[in-house]
């Protein structure tokens, strides 16, 4: 029989292919009750961990997309591959605009702060996301959004905000699109998305501004110029 | 003359023809793995797309290459790993944050543990939609063996022939990932708990 000891000691190192063992600790725990809360403790957050990380359907549309652009750019007879291509492209596109119709997945707004909050929460945490510019390499940032994202992006007075700009890129904000500015402020990172008004439910009357702390982080929401602010630092 | 070149062509251009169905077969077969490691990787869906496109574009262009194709799963995933190693060197807005290791979970553990309402700490759902957040924050060669441990139920034997480094290596590196994962989660469900959400309503200007 495992002691208390070997119990913790497999909590360090979780070996779970050993099946003996595993057999060893499960004895162990039905006998000791406190090693029983450790173990049933543990293997709650590994449940949490496996459901996490599950894998999702992609885009229905990801390889018809991936092969009009790949084969186009191969291309090497363009009147004969044109048709075998749009001949393939086409039903795909239909498809997919056809899932686009049904589940208009863009007309979700966001109703609430609290949801605002755990968005600009979640990509700030992202430190893995890529910028698509560097401060310095675009010189019209407004533009630059706009042109990508279809609404006007005005860019606030960083310095007011007190926010070194860093780069930027558009990003996923739940269901919607918003401009994202990865910026510095007195040596922490910050974010400060922008947000289509149309897209946000929040009210905003009276120059109301949401300043919400979540754990180590503040969120701030506010509306100005026609468009929606949240910054996290 | 002109017939003898002719008939010598039309097998080239089925070859190639083949060559591309199957390609495209074996892309269709595999794309949603790759779009989950990339997802796992990146955290979003469009950097996730982007890098999936580009894997097919390398892989699409090199297939000659490639003599097994019961090993496409793991060369397309070397490619892509590959590709986003080198975007995140280009592009990362921030340097990576150094990483705590996972050393001091047992002590986390026990302290959470031994609480009587221990059970009612963490929602299982709730939690589970956490862990892309904190992932995002472990460098790759954790991420990595998590994604193929965890989405894919890959043995330790799998994961270490697919990314040619030896078991032990692999086992270390699952362990610390694993305590690093669940220490991160541990001080979310307390923070939860603590969090008092605060919202003060100010005038702007």
């Amino acid at each position: 029989m495992m002691n208390c000891q070997e119990v913790k000691q497999w909590l360090g190192n979780q070996d779970t292919t050993d099946e003996r063992a595993m057999q060893r600790i499960r004895n162990h725990v039905q006998l000791c009750r406190a090693c029983e809360g450790l173990y049933q403790t543990d293997r709650a957050l590994d449940a949490i961990l496996k459901e996490g990380l599950q894998p999702v359907d992609p885009p229905p549309d990801l390889i018809a997309r991936a092969r009009s652009r790949i084969e186009s750019d191969s291309r090497t007879q363009p009147s004969k591959l044109l048709k075998v291509s749009w001949k393939m492209v086409l039903p795909a596109l239909a498809t997919a605009a056809l899932v686009l119709v049904l589940l208009n997945p863009f007309s979700a707004h966001l109703q609430t702060v609290d949801e605002m909050v755990k968005h600009s929460i979640s990509n700030h945490m992202d430190t893995g996301m890529q910028m698509a510019f560097q401060a310095k390499e675009v010189s019209d940032i407004g533009q630059w959004f706009t042109q990508r994202l279809g609404y006007a992006v005005p860019i606030p007075d960083l310095k007011r905000l007190g926010l070194n700009l860093v780069g930027g890129r558009e990003c996923a904000f739940g269901k919607i699109e918003a401009a994202l500015l990865f910026c510095k402020s007195k040596g922490k990172r910050a974010s400060l998305y922008m947000i289509n008004p149309g897209d946000v439910n929040v009210r905003f009357e009276g120059n109301r501004k949401y300043i919400i702390e979540e754990g180590d982080y503040q969120v701030s929401i506010w509306k100005d110029a026609g468009i929606v602010y949240a910054m996290v630092i | 003359m002109k017939f003898a070149m002719m008939s010598k062509s039309f097998p080239l251009m089925g070859r190639k023809k083949q060559r591309r169905d199957a390609f495209w077969s074996l892309a269709q077969d595999h794309t949603p793995f790759l779009y989950n490691v990339a997802l796992k990787y990146t955290g979003n869906r469009y950097d996730a797309e982007d890098l999936v496109q580009e894997t097919l574009y390398t892989a699409y262009h090199k297939f000659h290459q490639l003599r097994d194709s019961r090993k496409f799963k793991s060369w397309t995933f070397t490619i892509l790993r590959n590709h986003f190693l080198k975007s995140q060197r280009k592009n990362s807005p921030f340097p990576a944050a150094e990483f705590k290791e996972g050393i001091d979970y047992l002590p986390q553990l026990e302290s959470v543990a031994t609480q009587p309402d221990a059970a009612s700490m963490y929602d299982q759902k709730e939690e589970s939609e956490k862990v892309q957040s904190i992932l995002n924050t472990l460098p790759e060669k954790y991420k990595t063996v998590l994604v193929l441990h965890y989405m894919e139920d890959n043995s330790y034997q799998e994961i270490a022939a697919m990314l040619n480094v030896p078991i032990g290596t692999i086992m270390s590196r699952l362990s610390r990932a694993r305590q690093a994962m669940k220490k991160a989660l541990l001080k979310s469900m307390r923070h939860q708990r603590r969090a008092k959400k605060v919202i003060r309503l100010n005038q702007m200007r």
